[in-house]
C-alpha cells in the first residue's frame, strides 16, 4: 500500500511541474486550450470607430483622400482630392516628419504618422526614425507624439525605425511596430501596445522585426497579424482583454505559397467587411533593409476571407497595388 | 521469425507492467502528452533571430556546359517554334495522356482568345510561347471565372491548357470542352508560373547537373552528381525568379540533414546560383529564390568584408559600401601607392521641365544599407582591348533598382580602369531610364591620390600657355572653352620630386561612346581629424543644383590654402540624357530576341583619365 502512496505522490506532483512547466512559458496567457473571443469584443473589424478629422471638412474637398504614397513630390503627408479637382493640400508642419510610412486614425480624428526613409536620409536622419508624429484632428498641427527607445544607436547600416501601426477601437491602443537597432544578425525589434491617451507604453512584444500590423477579432480571440521584415510570412499573438500581448507568435501564411505570390513582406495589413464578408487585405513590398524607393509597377495587393468554420484566412485573388 | 517472436516477448512484458501500477502514470503522462501537442499544433517555432544565411553562391553566366543534349535540342525546338503560325511550343504527343488532350490542345491552339499574346502587340513579333498542361479539368479549376464556361461539361469532356509567355511571363489557361469543340474559358494570369511539364522538369535538373557550381559544391562535401547519384536524392521546389521574371525552378539535392537547393532559369537555360538550406525543420515554408540569393551573397562576401585584388601591377582593397558605391582602396602601381581611395557618393538626377524636382540616389549594398539603388552582384573584371591587343583591365561594378528599366528606375555602373603603362581612369555610367527624356546625371565622385610618402601634392591647371598651380580651395567648370595641353590634360597633379599625374578630363575621346564630362572639379584640403567624405556618407548636396552646388563645396568654405597640403579631387560631370529613337544617351529599353525580354542599353560613361608624369615629359 505504502508504494503506492508513494507514486500517487509523485504522480501529483509530476503533473504539478508539467503543469507549470508548460503554462510557465506563457505568463499572461490564461487556459490558452480554450480560446475563445471576450464577450466585451465583437467578432470581426476593430477599426469601426476610427473618425475623420475635423479640419477636412475645411478643406471644401469633394472626396478628400488621405495620400501617403509620396510620388512627385518631396514627401510627407498630403490630403488630395480623388474628385474632380485633384487638388492636395499639406499644412506646413507635416514636412517635420520627413517622409513617412503608415499612418492611423484613432477614435477622435487624430492622425499617427511614421516616418520612413525613402529616397535619402537628408529628410530622415537615422536619429530621428524611431518616432510616432500625432496630427491634430481638430487643428491639424503636427507635433511630436513618442520617440520610442532605441537598443543600438541608428546608423545608415539600418536607417529604420517605426515601420507600422495600427489603432485598435476596443481597446483605444496603438500598435507600432519598430525595427531600431537590429543587424544582419540580430532581431532586436519590438511591437509595442501603447495607450494614445496617457502616452505611454503598455506592453511590448521583443526581438521581432515586424514591417505591417493588423488587429482583428476572431473567433478565438483579438489577433494582431504581423508581417515580418525578413521573410513573405504573416504571423500572429493573440491579445488579451486590455489588448496586451498574451502569446506566442503563431505562423499563418506565406504570400511566397500563394498563387500569384512573391517573396516580398508584408508592408500592410487592412480589414474591411465586404457582402457580410470579412476581408484582410495584405499590401506587399521588397524590404532589405535599405532605402524604398521605387517605382514598381509588379507591387501587389492580396485578399483573403475569412472561413468562421475554420478560423483561418482564405486566399481569394491577388491584384496590381 | 525470430525477430517478431523476441518482439511479441516485449510487448506482453510491457502488457504486464502497464496493467498494474504503473497504468496510473501512463495515463497521465499520455494526458500531459495529449495535451500539450494539441495546443502547440499550429504554433511554429522560429530562431529567435532570424538572421540571413550566408550560403548563397551565383552562377548566372558563368561555367555551364551549354553543348548538353537536352539544351541543344530544346533551344532548337523554341528556335523552330518561333517561326510557326502561331509560334507555340506544343506538347508532343507522347507527353499527352490521351488523344482527347491532343485534341484539346490543337482546339486551344485555334482560338484567338488563347492565342491573344502569342505575339507582340506593337511590333508583331513572334514571342516565345510554350504549351505547359493538358490535362483533365479537376474541381480545384472552378472558381468565380471559370464557373460558367465549366457549366458545360459533361464527365470528363473538358481540359484545361495552360500555355507560358516567356516573354510577359504570363500564363495563359484555356478551358476546352471535346464535346463541343470549343474553348468555353480563358484566364491570364500576369507574372505568374506555370505547373512545368515533362520536358522543362528534366531540362532543370540537366541544367543544374551541368553546371560546374553545382558539381564542385557537391564533389566539397564528398558527394557525386554522376553516375547515378546514388548518393544523393533529387527533387523539384518551386522557387522564383523576380528580378529578371524568367521562368525558375529549383532542383534540390539532399544529401544527409541538407538541401543543396539549384535555381535554374528556364527562360535564359541558366543556373542562377545555389544554397544550403537545413531539411526536417517543422514551421514556416522554406524558399530559396533569385532575390533572395543575389543580397545575400553581395551583402555578405562584398559588403561585410573588404577583399584584395590583383593583376598585372595592378593591386588595391575594395568593398561595396553603404552608400557611396564601390570603395577602391590603396591603390598600387609597381607597388607604389598612387590612389589612397576612389568612390561615388551619389548621383544626383534633376529634370529641368520640373524645377526642384529629382533625387539623389545613393548605390551600395542591397541589404542594411542606405542606398536605394543596388548592387546584384559583386565587381567584374573585364580586358581592355584596343586595335586588337590588351592594354589593361577594367574593374566594373553594375547598380540597379530592381524594377529598373521601367520608367523613373535607374541603374549606374562604376568603372575602374587600369593600364599596363600606369594610366588609370576613375569612370561611371548611367543606363537610364529615369523619370524623363528632360534628365540630367550628375555623379559626385571622390578621388583620393596619393604620391610619395610626405603626401603633399599640389595641383596645378593648364592655362593655355602653361601650368599655374592652384593656391586655394576651388571649382572649375570644364566647359566649350576650357583650354588643354596639346596632349589634352586640364590639370597636373604633383609633389616637389616632380611625380605624379596629368588629369585629362572626358570629352568624348575615350572611345566608349561617350559625348564629354562638362564636369565640375574641386580640390579640397585632406583633413586627418575632420571627416570630409572618407567615410560613407549618408548623403551629400541636393539632387536638383544647376551649379557648382553639387555638395562638394561645403568642404571649403572658407576656402583653404592648398600649399603643403594632402588634396583631395572631387569630380562631378553632368550627363544630358536622351531617349529620341536614333540619338539614345543614357536610356534603356526593352525590345524583343528570340522571343524573349531582352534589354537594350545606350550608357554615357563619365570620368578623367590620370596619366603618369613622367619628368621629360611635354604636356
Amino acid at each position: 500500500m505504502k508504494p503506492k502512496i508513494l507514486i500517487l505522490t509523485s504522480l501529483t506532483l509530476l503533473l504539478a511541474f508539467a503543469t507549470w512547466f508548460y503554462y510557465g512559458k506563457i505568463p499572461t496567457e490564461q487556459k490558452p486550450k480554450k480560446r475563445q473571443l471576450p464577450a466585451s469584443f465583437k467578432l470581426g473589424n476593430v477599426n469601426q470607430c476610427r473618425k475623420i478629422p475635423e479640419f477636412v471638412a475645411d478643406l471644401s474637398m469633394q472626396q478628400p483622400a488621405i495620400d501617403s504614397k509620396q510620388q512627385g513630390h518631396s514627401g510627407g503627408l498630403l490630403i488630395r482630392d480623388i474628385g474632380q479637382s485633384g487638388r492636395v493640400w499639406q499644412h506646413p508642419s507635416w514636412t517635420q516628419s520627413g517622409y513617412i510610412g503608415g499612418f492611423d486614425r484613432d477614435h477622435l480624428g487624430n492622425i499617427y504618422v511614421l516616418p520612413l526613409p525613402y529616397v535619402s536620409l537628408s529628410k530622415n536622419p537615422p536619429a530621428k526614425q524611431n518616432r510616432i508624429y500625432k496630427i491634430d484632428g481638430k487643428t491639424a498641427q503636427m507635433s511630436l507624439f513618442m520617440e520610442l527607445p532605441y537598443q543600438t544607436t541608428p546608423s545608415e547600416k539600418n536607417p529604420f525605425g517605426t515601420m507600422a501601426l495600427f489603432f485598435d477601437c476596443d481597446t483605444r491602443s496603438l500598435y507600432v511596430s519598430s525595427v531600431a537597432g537590429s543587424s544582419a544578425t540580430k532581431q532586436q525589434g519590438v511591437i509595442y501596445q501603447i495607450d494614445v491617451k496617457q502616452k505611454k507604453i503598455v506592453s511590448k512584444y521583443p526581438n521581432i522585426d515586424a514591417v505591417g500590423l493588423g488587429v482583428f477579432n476572431t473567433l478565438k480571440g483579438k489577433k494582431l497579424y504581423f508581417g515580418l521584415a525578413r521573410k513573405p510570412h504573416i504571423y500572429s499573438v493573440y491579445l488579451d482583454e486590455q489588448g496586451r500581448f498574451a502569446s506566442k507568435k503563431y505562423y499563418e501564411f506565406s504570400l511566397s505559397q500563394i498563387q500569384g505570390g512573391d517573396s516580398t513582406v508584408v508592408k500592410k495589413i487592412q480589414f474591411k467587411k465586404a457582402a457580410q464578408k470579412f476581408i484582410m487585405l495584405v499590401k506587399e513590398m521588397e524590404f532589405g533593409f535599405r532605402l524604398l524607393a521605387e517605382t514598381n509597377p509588379y507591387r501587389k495587393k492580396y485578399s483573403f476571407q475569412y472561413q468562421l468554420s475554420q478560423d483561418q484566412w482564405q486566399f481569394l485573388y491577388s491584384s496590381q497595388d | 521469425m525470430a525477430i517478431q517472436v523476441a518482439n511479441s516477448a516485449i510487448k506482453n512484458r510491457n502488457k504486464l507492467l502497464v496493467s498494474s501500477w504503473f497504468k496510473p502514470i501512463a495515463v497521465v503522462l499520455l494526458f500531459v502528452a495529449l495535451f500539450s501537442c494539441s495546443e502547440s499544433k499550429d504554433e511554429t517555432a522560429l530562431p529567435s533571430n532570424e538572421i540571413i544565411e550566408y550560403t548563397g553562391k551565383l552562377s548566372r553566366g558563368k561555367g555551364l556546359d551549354s553543348d548538353f543534349r537536352s539544351l541543344k535540342k530544346y533551344r532548337n525546338e523554341v528556335r523552330n517554334s518561333l517561326t510557326l503560325n502561331p509560334p507555340v511550343l506544343k506538347m508532343s504527343e507522347q507527353e499527352l495522356a490521351d488523344s482527347n488532350a491532343v485534341e484539346a490542345q490543337d482546339i486551344a491552339l485555334a482560338n484567338s482568345q488563347f492565342l491573344r499574346f502569342v505575339r507582340h502587340s506593337n511590333t508583331a513579333q513572334a514571342l516565345r510561347n510554350e504549351i505547359m498542361t493538358v490535362r483533365k479539368v479537376l474541381a480545384a479549376d472552378l472558381n468565380s471565372n471559370t464557373k460558367a464556361g465549366l457549366a458545360s461539361c459533361q464527365k470528363n469532356s473538358c481540359y484545361r491548357v495552360e500555355m507560358y509567355n516567356f516573354f510577359y511571363n504570363m500564363s495563359v489557361v484555356g478551358f476546352v470542352d471535346i464535346n463541343s469543340k470549343k474553348v468555353v474559358a480563358i484566364n491570364n494570369y500576369s507574372d505568374a508560373q506555370p505547373d512545368l511539364n515533362q520536358q522543362q522538369l528534366q531540362l532543370a535538373i540537366d541544367i543544374a547537373k551541368n553546371s560546374e557550381l553545382v558539381k564542385k559544391e557537391l564533389e566539397s562535401r564528398g558527394l557525386s552528381i554522376e553516375p547515378t547519384m546514388s548518393q544523393i536524392k533529387t527533387s523539384l521546389k518551386n522557387s522564383r525568379c523576380e528580378r529578371s521574371h524568367h521562368l525558375c525552378v529549383a532542383p534540390t539535392f539532399v544529401s544527409g540533414k541538407q538541401a543543396l537547393w539549384a535555381i535554374v532559369d528556364l527562360t535564359d537555360g541558366d543556373l542562377v546560383g545555389i544554397r544550403w538550406t537545413e531539411l526536417g525543420e517543422s514551421g514556416p515554408p522554406i524558399e530559396v529564390t533569385e532575390r533572395q540569393l543575389e543580397n545575400e551573397f553581395v551583402f555578405s562576401q562584398f559588403c561585410e568584408q573588404t577583399r584584395h585584388f590583383s593583376q598585372g601591377d595592378w593591386q588595391f582593397d575594395y568593398q561595396i559600401t553603404s552608400s557611396d558605391g564601390l570603395e577602391i582602396t590603396d591603390v598600387k602601381y609597381n607597388n607604389t601607392l598612387v590612389m589612397k581611395s576612389a568612390k561615388l557618393l551619389d548621383w544626383h538626377v534633376s529634370y529641368s521641365s520640373r524645377e526642384g524636382f529629382g533625387y539623389s540616389d545613393a548605390i551600395g549594398c542591397p541589404l542594411f544599407s542606405s542606398a536605394v539603388v543596388i548592387a546584384y552582384d559583386g565587381p567584374q573584371s573585364q580586358k581592355i582591348i584596343e586595335q586588337g591587343e590588351e592594354k589593361g583591365f577594367a574593374f566594373v561594378q553594375d547598380f540597379r533598382q530592381p524594377p529598373w528599366p521601367t520608367p523613373c528606375n535607374y541603374r549606374y555602373e562604376q568603372r575602374f580602369e587600369f593600364y599596363h603603362d600606369g594610366r588609370f581612369r576613375v569612370a561611371a555610367a548611367d543606363y537610364g531610364r529615369g523619370c524623363g527624356t528632360d534628365g540630367t546625371y550628375r555623379p559626385v565622385i571622390r578621388i583620393d591620390l596619393e604620391i610619395g610618402d610626405k603626401q603633399v601634392e599640389t595641383v596645378a591647371q593648364w592655362d593655355g600657355q602653361k601650368w599655374q598651380n592652384w593656391q586655394k580651395e576651388q571649382w572649375h567648370l570644364q566647359s566649350d572653352t576650357t583650354q588643354y595641353s596639346t596632349k589634352g590634360y586640364l590639370f597636373k597633379f604633383f609633389n616637389k620630386q616632380q611625380q605624379g599625374y596629368y588629369i585629362e578630363p572626358n570629352r568624348g575621346q575615350f572611345g566608349d561612346g561617350s559625348k564629354g564630362d562638362f564636369a565640375y572639379t574641386y580640390f579640397t584640403v585632406k583633413h586627418a581629424e575632420i571627416d570630409e567624405g572618407a567615410n560613407d556618407m549618408m548623403t551629400l548636396g541636393f539632387c536638383c543644383n544647376t551649379d557648382y552646388q553639387q555638395g562638394p563645396e561645403q568642404f571649403m568654405q572658407p576656402s583653404e590654402d592648398l600649399q603643403e597640403q594632402n588634396l583631395v579631387m572631387w569630380y562631378v560631370p553632368q550627363i544630358k540624357n536622351n531617349g529620341t529613337p536614333g540619338e539614345e544617351y543614357c536610356w534603356a529599353d526593352t525590345r524583343v530576341e528570340n522571343g524573349i525580354k531582352k534589354i537594350k542599353v545606350w550608357p554615357c560613361y563619365a570620368g578623367p583619365m590620370f596619366h603618369p608624369l613622367a619628368v621629360d615629359d611635354e604636356a
